[in-house]
């Protein structure tokens, strides 16, 4: 029988947030939420504290009693406690991995995506093609206190030589895990079968050692799932049970914490699967950026553990350089200003933009956060490396490498968005415009945002009740901005780029231009579009399109900008693009942003 | 409503500091000790990367390829656990059919922590106590060549900073290259061509914990340090620079305006100088370049903390321990006049040794910058613990609180709270939030995100 009732938490690095879910009949709807910060870090030391905070506030919120004598009201009953408790955490930094492999590129790659797949941030990863001495990496390993170690390395029919000076590295290190004392590093083993017994040898007595199956059996065949369980199982049994207060978390939920990445990974993978189609989702945080993709039948996720939108605000403008940043901008700003306003808002992360160039300045960091991460992703979610590869006569030509992207932006269907400056952006076009200019998708694309960060909820949620977690994905969680139709391309401004025709609507889309045809959630309608030469609607060269598009909060945007999307280099010139964007999209106050960018109001 | 973390800004608090040595040594004073910010309470010998690995098959000439899988256990004559001196030997080979014995000594005085029977090599922990600060590595006979002639294969040259296990020097063999590896880290001092050796200085160096507060020792770390408690009174700052520091404190200027190099004078070398809304780049360069101790401000531009430091910073870490200035920004950001209360505080304490720091961590585990006064009376239980953090407060907000505007365009301006919106307020941003309306000090009232002040008490 379905639970009437569900509080879900998910305990972040500063927020704990927990929602209260209520079944009506056909899917989970919202009927309470509330947040407090999260209280993991010292003085506190004790994560229950901050979720009580948040619990409490929930049960003020909504005049419903949910905690008794400090204890959850479980089960529940009509006016009071809930009937389920779930939980997900990514809370003191998240699940913190140390992976090693024998080579960099081949199975350090693969366990890298296995334990970013398993919702760790990777802290370092060893190789025997490591360029660092070997003393260096025994007291990198000294000082980094992960929570556990994946140790993999080798194909099945390889040598286990190397595998054994590997594993002799991290004996000499004798790592010690980040959370209690007297407690052995869980290690798990997902590298050459053969070469377990020579790793027991060495490490046995000295980790705690765990053995699934390798994780590239062959050059050929990459199998993460065995080594995913198992960071799984290690996270909740020895990483979880050691940390702050989680052992009396880890009873309210029944067991059923688990890392706040892999449980959004999930809800990634079943959009993909109810879209038939790759999709991409980013969750911009404040420390950190998230990308999760679903291509070419895989599953991948990133962590850029430096961007995000207030701590990480200084490594953005670092890594971006400010003046791609300022390029986002309609208006002139000193450089000292600008940097000054950032730093203050990577200070004081709480604080909200509460004019127009406060908010078109977190914007523009947005942009180049996500572009940043979704760079990151193009660099770790790649095809693998080394493998041999058979080519046809006509292939010579054109020979590809190995280790080429995964995630194909032509054929990605959908990109969902999530964080803050997404979720709670004023307009739903300012979300739009900002995933459109950061990760410049190809061809058609439906675009959605996570209405209050619920993917994490709903992914704990998919592990008891499979189908109500995906009913209410749809009707709560994820909002539909519509659909984006991108040529592929570049051309002269104001040249004809493409004839398209939405239900009777025809209109003639310019290089350059950025329009918009209303078309209202849950509607579709049939788009045609008519290419000029040498575009790509998404059909394939010159080739007219045909498909059926999608509508939402904005509609149907028509991206005649070219991919890649470049920016013209004039600043004056910029600017003008940009509010021209901006006010086709109606994406921000008509007269404010007049005002800003000096322009008359029409 | 929203919450309101607090600028801590306390007359009377008590503050306790663990003074700990970064590796084991010895504590000098003892519980119930009275010192002062410059008393030595503990003392060690610092060897940065003590673990060393020697190549024990390289040294005994046995290729790995080739060498039985038990030849570790053949050759160690030393176990896991044994103390060694430098120059003990620590595995031998009979080699050939002459009888040649071949030996590998250890290069440090230590314990043997580690015998890599894959890899053949021997981890071994070195006792800082017992380094020697010079090492003198045989290169010419190693590599078999004429001593004279060892400025043609060597890899470094005097001065050079090198690592260990980095290649000193070396020469053509048959079967490749025969090479000479650093056993320690350091600085190359000779290269000598009439002994055919190269001697190595290593970076050892004498590691002392001052008390950094005025107080008392209220407890002793065996082997590792002390914690001194002190009563103080206390002012937070929102960023730093470079680590801890103290000295008497000079007041430099108004808390409006900008401390400039003109207010720095060869007189204020050791001193922590306080004063102005801002620190200006030639104001640090001229505090650094006369030996100034810290600096207290109200503001900071971004750009000239990267002017300053040669690097981008980005701000949730600690930034640059080893800048021998401490800088503490008590507002924020660009021009930010310091907090009256936060200024009149250092008024009354001009002339006193106080204590600075400069560390900086914004995300998870937060540290931030202080200025430590001290009260000149005995640590009592009655005074409030500075370090206790606060937590944050809903709802405070009322008519005649004294708030700080953390949000431009008035960043760090403070004034009174008139009045408190009961319902979420339309801004221009198209958001809707509780607003507040506050009375600045020059009269002005300004409507204001409730998220975007700062409760000042």
């Amino acid at each position: 029988m379905e639970p009437k009732t569900i509080l879900a938490a998910d305990v972040g690095s500063t927020t704990t947030k927990v929602i209260m879910l209520e079944h009506d009949g056909q899917c989970y709807r919202i009927c309470g939420r509330a947040a407090a910060p999260t209280t993991v870090e010292k003085p506190f030391l004790d994560v229950m504290i901050g979720l009580r905070n948040a619990v409490n506030r929930l049960a003020t919120w909504m005049n419903r009693p949910l905690l008794r004598d400090n204890r959850l009201l479980i089960p529940g009953t009509a006016s009071e406690g809930a009937d389920v408790f779930l939980a997900t955490s990514s809370a003191g930094g998240g699940l913190q991995m140390l992976v090693t492999g024998l080579v960099r590129s081949l199975t350090a790659e693969s366990a890298q995506r296995a334990a970013l797949g398993a919702g760790a941030v990777v802290m370092d990863v060893l190789s025997m093609d490591d360029t660092r001495l070997a003393v260096d990496c025994v007291q990198k390993v000294r000082e980094m206190r992960p929570d556990m170690i994946l140790f993999t390395g080798g194909t099945d029919e390889g040598s286990a030589n190397y595998i054994a000076a590997v594993a002799e590295y991290l004996a000499a290190a004798d790592p010690l895990p980040r959370f209690g004392t007297g407690f052995k590093m869980p290690v798990i083993y997902a590298g050459n079968i053969h070469a377990r017994e020579v790793v027991a040898s060495v490490l046995g007595g000295r980790v705690l050692l765990s053995m699934v199956d390798n994780v590239r059996p062959t050059l050929e065949k990459e199998v993460l799932q065995p080594a995913r369980h198992e960071i799984h199982r290690v996270f909740l049994e020895h990483v979880m049970a050691q940390a702050p207060g989680y052992q009396t978390l880890l009873d309210w939920t029944g067991g059923r914490l688990q890392p706040t990445p892999l449980a959004v990974g999930k809800m990634v993978q079943q959009v993909a699967a109810g879209l038939g189609t790759d999709v991409v989702a980013l969750d911009i945080g404040g420390a950190t950026t998230d990308v999760f993709s679903w291509a070419s039948g895989q599953f991948n996720r990133t962590v850029s553990a430096n961007l995000g939108m207030s701590y990480s605000l200084g490594n953005v403008l670092k890594e971006a350089s400010l003046g791609r940043v300022v390029s986002w901008l309609p208006f002139a700003m000193s450089e000292d200003e600008l940097s000054n306003w950032y730093a203050n808002k990577a200070i004081k992360p709480t604080t909200l933009p509460e004019t127009l160039d406060e908010l078109l300045l977190e914007h523009a960091a947005a942009r180049e956060a996500l572009r940043l991460a979704m760079d990151h992703h193009y660099s770790l979610a790649v095809t693998l490396k080394g493998i041999r590869q058979e080519r046809l006569i006509d292939e010579v030509f054109e020979q590809k490498s190995t280790g080429q992207p995964l995630v194909d932006m032509v054929q990605v269907g959908a990109i969902i968005g999530s964080g803050g400056v997404l979720s709670h952006a004023p307009r739903r076009a300012q979300a739009a415009l900002i995933l459109l200019d950061a990760l410049g998708p190809m061809g058609v694309t439906r675009l959605f945002v996570d209405s209050v960060f619920m993917l994490p909820h709903l992914g704990a949620l998919s592990d008891l009740e499979p189908d109500a977690a995906l009913a209410t994905l749809w009707r709560e969680c994820l909002v539909p901005l519509g659909t984006v139709v991108a040529p592929v391309g570049s051309g002269r401004p104001g040249h004809l780029l493409a004839q398209v025709s939405v239900e009777g609507t025809d209109l003639d889309l310019l290089v350059g231009q950025l329009a918009v045809l209303p078309l209202a959630p849950g509607q579709v309608a049939r788009l045609k579009v008519r290419p000029a030469y040498g575009w790509d609607a998404g059909a394939g060269r010159n080739q007219v399109l045909e498909t059926t598009v999608h509508g939402g909060e904005v509609g149907v945007i028509l991206d005649g900008r070219g991919r890649p999307l470049e920016l013209p280099v004039e600043p004056a010139l910029r600017r003008r693009s940009l509010a021209d964007w901006w006010l086709a999209m109606d994406a921000y106050p008509r007269a404010a942003l007049h005002t800003l960018t000096g322009r008359e109001v029409v | 409503m929203t919450e309101h973390l607090l600028a801590r800004t306390m007359e009377r608090a008590r503050v306790s500091r663990q003074r700990r040595l970064p590796l084991p040594g010895e504590v000098l004073v003892d519980a119930g000790a009275v010192v002062q910010p410059d008393t030595i309470v503990a003392r060690t010998t610092l060897l940065p990367g003590s673990p060393y690995f020697v190549d024990v098959l390289h040294g005994l000439r046995i290729s790995k390829e080739t060498a039985p899988p038990d030849v570790m256990d053949r050759v160690m004559v030393v176990q896991v656990g044994d103390q060694v001196t430098s120059g003990d030997v620590i595995a031998r080979y009979t080699k050939g059919f002459l009888g040649e014995v071949v030996v590998v000594k250890s290069p440090v005085t230590g314990v043997v922590e580690f015998i890599s029977r894959v890899q053949g090599r021997v981890l071994l922990r070195e006792d800082g106590r017992s380094a020697r600060p010079l090492v003198v590595v045989s290169a010419a006979k190693d590599l078999d060549i004429w001593p004279r002639l060892l400025r043609m294969y060597v890899h470094c040259w005097e001065g050079d900073e090198i690592k260990q296990g980095q290649i000193l020097a070396a020469s053509p063999a048959a079967m490749g290259w025969d090479c000479c590896y650093a056993p320690v880290g350091g600085t190359v001092e000779k290269i000598c061509t009439r002994t055919g050796t190269i001697s190595i200085v290593r970076p050892v160096r004498c590691s002392e914990v001052d008390a950094y507060i005025t107080g008392e020792v209220t407890a002793v770390i065996p082997g590792e340090g002390v914690e001194v408690s002190g009563a103080v009174a206390y002012v937070e700052g929102v960023f730093g620079l470079g680590g801890e520091s103290h000295g008497p404190l000079v007041r430099c200027a108004g808390p409006g305006r900008i401390l400039e190099a003109d207010d720095i004078l060869p007189s204020h070398e050791g001193c922590v100088l306080f004063g102005g809304g801002l620190v200006s780049l030639e104001a640090m360069k001229k505090a650094q370049e006369l030996k100034v101790s810290g600096l207290i401000s109200g503001g900071i531009n971004q750009r000239d903390v990267v002017r300053f430091l040669g690097k981008e910073v980005a701000v949730g870490l600690i930034v640059d321990e080893g800048l021998d200035l401490t800088v503490v920004v008590t507002g924020g950001f660009g021009p930010m006049p310091m907090s009256p209360r936060a200024y009149q505080l250092l008024c009354d304490f001009e002339g006193a040794a106080v204590s600075v720091s400069g560390r900086t961590q914004v995300r998870a585990g937060t540290v931030r910058p202080e200025v430590l006064l001290p009260l000149g009376e005995r640590v009592s239980p009655e005074l409030p613990d500075a370090d206790l953090q606060v937590a944050p407060v809903r709802g405070m907000l009322a008519p005649g609180t004294t708030v700080r505007v953390i949000r431009r365009s008035h960043f760090g301006q403070y004034g009174q709270v008139v009045a408190v919106s009961s319902r979420p307020q339309v801004l221009a941003t198209e958001v809707s939030l509780y607003t507040v309306d506050v009375e600045l000090a020059n009269g002005t009232v300004i409507t204001v995100a409730e998220s975007n002040l700062e409760t000042v008490l």
